[in-house]
């Protein structure tokens, strides 16, 4: 498989912050290619720099075979791009929005078939400040697809949204893979990376921690499991406990990881039981990128 | 490159639409600027005159012809006197509503009074005077203030009842009103309003909302995006021009004297500079909120001080120098000398000229500031 988009040793800084600090990956044509992590990671900066909206401070960026810190202008026509948290022109009608960009282009989608994409038929005459938050990002989605890009960059798509809207915007970008499109999506829900992207990227503080198969980030930490429960009384009691390997405390909720759930989960009970404390909130899950975020900054991410 | 890059088209018609498919702006852009020529066009146009304008033109230039010049500007009388060297100068500012009356001392007036103290002479004399005919008949009112202070000024030397007489000659005259000074600055005003308004706002919520920022990611250069705002802008300022010169003319009864083509290429100008000047303002306001103060800050002086109600010579002369600084000055200059006068494309050169300058400066510097987010 082609690599669509290369970047070796990206940086980017405002003033004294690094927020992209020399970062590399590269992206197969028809991938579905994620960044995961909290806001402020550099994701955003990442994804700005790639569509020719940021000059970066150094490294190397290819882009559909174009050279990003040369020929912007030209790398716009080829890429569709969805940009975080954007408004649209309010007094313009579904259809006209996605005519008036696709205008804009040499190569363009008809307005109804991207309507159709999106599932925005009836919506498609109405003017978009008429759209509820859902169906404004799918709009925003469709824009992405206006000049039949080969890369489509979305940023954070579904942040905002209920989950509702969220699995249905799932469903829009699933159908892009379809297309034989390569998709760059950065998120910081999890579940989103899990379900839809072929390899993942986890980014904190402007560094990208591990980029694997989200089945393999989590095979990384082991075959483990993640017992979590809140407890009320001092939790650092349960560190030593048997089979357990890694253990996160915040706010009271407590994870623990372990290989060997038979003997770690009556050692829980004896230890609370011992202790007087409470435990409550239970529940026992296979480990998620969320635990492997969690493992590799000892924070969660927050949404 | 192509002629009209690709989209171009599309892209301005969606800005009519957008622009269209605001009413509040359709408001302030036309409707706004009816209202209030209405109001101090009612309130202000049909006031009665306190005061004629009279020419003297005095071919006598003797102390007979000096006593009836100070009798005539005793303050108790309702005129203001001006000096004119010729009749054809008089008699060409009462056409042109500047004079209400002119009044000839005639060369031989010296000798009728000296005649008429000794009471030698039994002949009488007959000021020549013309006087504008107008919808108000000031003018006739004049004449007839002019006849009994001139018999008041015979009685007063001679002693014996008038023989001294006003002969007026009626010429049609042009009548001005306040409404007709303030027609060409409410549409001066108009287009100084909607243009800065038009593209500050535009560009500063794109900037708020991040949609510059998504247009910036399309292959539409920035003067691609600002053109095609600036289109609608334009034709707004026309469709103002054409509106509220009808409301002018066929409700309040304004005369447009000038050729309307030359109005609206200076009606161009002015969208220009004002467009230019909203660009500016977009570029240096951080928010929607500090972009509407500032074109506040910006139009508002203007407003006042830029010869929309009052003429720039009634101003302090300090506030003069500050009105001389702003283009609306040159702008409704520009406008009314044309409306009023019919004053050619030469005769608004100056500030025409002004107004070019004043658009390339703004322009140029709202370029360099420009930013999409």
């Amino acid at each position: 498989m082609a690599d669509v988009v290369s970047v070796v040793g990206l940086e980017k800084s405002y003033g004294s912050l690094r927020a992209v600090d020399g970062i590399s990956f590269s992206v197969g044509e028809g991938e579905i290619f994620g960044l995961v992590g909290p806001n402020g990671a550099g994701k955003t900066t990442t994804w700005e720099i790639l569509e020719g909206l940021r000059r970066a401070d150094g490294g190397s960026i290819q882009v559909a075979g174009i050279d990003v810190r040369k020929h912007r202008r030209r790398l716009r026509t080829l890429i569709g791009v969805q940009l975080q948290a954007t408004a649209l022109f309010e007094r313009l009608t579904v259809r006209e929005t996605l005519e008036v960009f696709a205008a804009m282009y040499p190569t363009r989608v008809p307005a109804d078939r991207l309507v159709k994409l999106v599932n925005l038929e009836e919506k498609a005459d109405e003017w978009t400040e008429k759209l509820s938050g859902g169906q404004k990002q799918r709009l925003a989605v469709a824009l992405a697809l206006v000049n039949d890009p080969k890369i489509v960059f979305l940023d954070e798509p579904t942040t905002g949204l209920d989950p509702q809207a969220r699995r249905s915007l799932w469903d829009v970008i699933a159908e892009f893979r379809k297309a034989g499109k390569t998709v760059m999506l950065t998120t910081h829900y999890m579940e989103e990376a899990e379900r839809l992207c072929d390899r993942v990227g986890v980014m904190d503080r402007g560094k990208l921690l591990a980029l694997d198969r989200p089945s393999q980030l989590i095979r990384e930490m082991g075959q483990r499991d993640a017992v979590e429960f809140v407890a009320d009384g001092e939790a650092d009691a349960f560190r030593g406990m048997p089979g357990v390997e890694e253990m996160s405390e915040e706010n009271g909720l407590v994870t623990l990881y372990t290989r060997r759930l038979d003997v770690t989960l009556p050692a829980v009970f004896d230890l609370a039981r011992q202790r007087g404390m409470r435990v409550e909130d239970f529940r026992v899950r296979n480990a998620s990128l969320e635990d492997v975020f969690l493992h590799l900054t000892g924070r969660r991410i927050r949404e | 490159m192509r002629l009209v890059p690709t989209g171009f088209p599309q892209w301005v018609v969606a800005n009519l639409k957008m622009f269209f498919r605001d009413r509040g702006t359709l408001f302030w852009a036309l409707l706004f600027p009816i209202i209030f020529m209405g109001l101090l066009g009612l309130g202000f146009g049909r006031a009665d005159p306190v005061e004629f304008q009279v020419g003297i033109v005095d071919e006598d230039q003797t102390p007979w012809s000096e006593r009836l010049w100070t009798t005539l500007s005793n303050e108790s009388l309702p005129f203001v006197l001006t000096n004119y060297t010729d009749r054809d100068a008089a008699s060409a500012a009462v056409e042109a509503g500047d004079l209400d009356v002119a009044l000839v001392i005639p060369s031989n007036f010296d000798t009728f009074m000296a005649n008429q103290t000794n009471g030698s002479a039994n002949e009488t004399l007959v000021l020549p005077a013309w006087f504008g005919v107008d919808a108000q008949g000031s003018g006739a009112v004049s004449v007839q203030a002019l006849q009994e202070a001139v018999d008041a000024f015979f009685r007063f030397w001679t002693r014996s009842p008038p023989k001294l007489g006003v002969g007026a000659f009626p010429l049609s005259a042009r009548n001005l009103e306040y409404i007709d000074f303030l027609a060409p600055g409410i549409l001066a005003m108009s287009i100084m309003q909607s243009g800065v308004y038009g593209l500050a706002l535009f560009i500063v919520t794109s900037r708020e909302k991040r949609i510059l920022k998504r247009l910036h990611a399309t292959p539409a250069g920035a003067a691609f995006i600002l053109a095609g705002r600036i289109v609608p802008a334009l034709l707004i300022s026309f469709i103002q021009t054409a509106v509220l010169l009808s409301v002018a003319v066929l409700a309040f009864g304004v005369q447009i004297v000038g050729n309307l083509g030359i109005l609206l290429i200076a009606a161009g100008f002015g969208a220009v500079v004002f467009i230019s000047l909203g660009f500016l303002v977009s570029s240096v306001s951080k928010s929607a909120d500090s972009a509407e103060n500032l074109t506040g800050i910006v139009t508002l002086p203007m407003f006042f001080l830029g010869g929309v109600f009052i003429p720039i010579d009634r101003l302090p002369e300090a506030v003069q120098y500050l009105a001389y600084a702003m283009p609306l000055t040159y702008f409704s200059d520009a406008v009314r000398q044309i409306m009023v006068n019919g004053a050619g494309l030469g005769e608004v050169a100056v500030d025409l000229g002004v107004l070019a300058i004043f658009a390339l400066a703004v322009f140029a510097l709202a370029v360099k500031l420009f930013r999409w987010e």
